[in-house]
């Protein structure tokens, strides 16, 4: 599973489940697109006193008998979340740039921050949709996922966060090396995001940029061109504490 | 049991503290390749900065802060780190500036810290 795997690659990444400063013990945690739920499921077992809830659109890629004190739900951030105001300590969310619209990040930002407490931490990690150090078929596809996808919302985390009174919001850039170069880390993310690039392949092709064979060609070039040109790319933690209202 | 150091500390000292922490897990994230040693000291910085940041909402001019002997290694470390990120700059005022509030703290805590070892 995808999901998952991502999940233990950007653990090794990141060092971390988490990158807020967090002071347990947290009486209750939020994840948003938690996808199979493994990020909820792993803090739930780490923090046993706590309460971790899940939520996503899709609730058929959810882990069968998650912990007794996590729970998955199905929800959706762009129209509500199913919870009362300042109900989690912490509220977390990542790499949902492909799901999320760039018009609607704000609302998004304004959902997280009304289910958070005051006093409670937000935590948001993304992938720059921009990939360093590449070659010419990186460059290809880069104008394709351009296309498909607006990237620009993901450097605006931070003053989104604070215009919905998230204060002591930090902005922690984390560069990472893409493919073999980089060790197992480097290694399990260029998997993980060769993968992501198929889950592209069909919109790709349905617009028009390019037949499924030449799709599978460039993701081979772009493949190679990582490890020659030691390719990186940047994700970003972004987190702070919801303020007094 | 052994006694455990009490680091008496400002409100301004702890302003530093947490921006410490947050350049020195900046400096690993981005200097630093993932390892399993680098991972380890990044959640010792990062739990000690979840201290600091509820010491310093407390909001009190001065603040009693207790530190297993993990933790007082960790915060070792952070000095460290954090010395030679600053030393790195190139030579300017603020440079100056910045080396000489955190080798007054780093003196300050390390005194205490030899107080009780």
């Amino acid at each position: 599973m995808r999901l998952n795997f991502q999940h233990y690659a950007l653990f090794h990444a990141i060092g971390n489940h988490y990158t807020a400063p967090l002071r347990f013990p947290i009486r209750s945690m939020l994840d948003v697109g938690t996808g199979t739920g493994i990020w909820a499921v792993e803090m739930a077992n780490l923090c046993p006193t706590s309460l971790v809830m899940g939520v996503d659109l899709d609730t058929f890629l959810f882990k069968p008998d998650p912990p007794d004190n996590c729970l998955l739900r199905a929800g959706n951030v762009l129209t509500s979340l199913p919870f009362p105001d300042q109900m989690f300590d912490y509220t977390h969310q990542r790499l949902l740039v492909l799901a999320i619209p760039a018009e609607r990040w704000p609302g998004v930002i304004r959902e997280l921050v009304r289910v958070t407490r005051v006093g409670g931490w937000l935590e948001l990690v993304e992938a720059d949709t921009q990939i360093a150090h590449a070659g010419p078929a990186t460059a290809h596809f880069q104008t394709i996922v351009d296309a498909l996808v607006n990237g620009e919302p993901l450097r605006h985390l931070a003053e989104m966060l604070t215009h919905e009174g998230v204060q002591a919001v930090e902005t922690q850039p984390i560069p990472l090396a893409l493919g073999e170069w980089g060790g197992r880390v480097g290694s399990m993310l260029k998997q993980d995001i060769l993968a992501a690039a198929q889950a592209l392949k069909g919109m790709c092709c349905q617009r028009g940029f390019l037949s499924a064979e030449a799709f599978d060609q460039l993701v081979q070039a772009m493949a190679q061109e990582w490890e020659m040109s030691h390719a990186s790319c940047t994700f970003y933690a972004v987190y702070g504490k919801r303020g007094l209202i | 049991m052994g006694t455990r150091p009490v680091l008496r500390v400002t409100h301004q000292h702890l302003a530093q503290l947490l921006a410490y922490c947050a350049v020195y897990r900046s400096y690993l994230w981005q200097y630093v390749a993932p390892s399993p040693e680098r991972n380890q000291t990044m959640r010792g910085i990062q739990a000690l900065q979840g201290r600091f940041a509820h010491a310093y909402e407390q909001g009190q001019a001065d603040i009693d802060l207790f530190f297993t002997g993990e933790e007082q290694g960790t915060i070792k470390q952070l000095f460290t780190g954090v010395t030679h990120f600053y030393g790195a700059a190139p030579s300017s005022e603020q440079r100056i500036q910045q080396l000489a509030a955190l080798t007054t703290l780093r003196f300050l805590v390390e005194r205490t810290f030899r107080q009780v070892s």
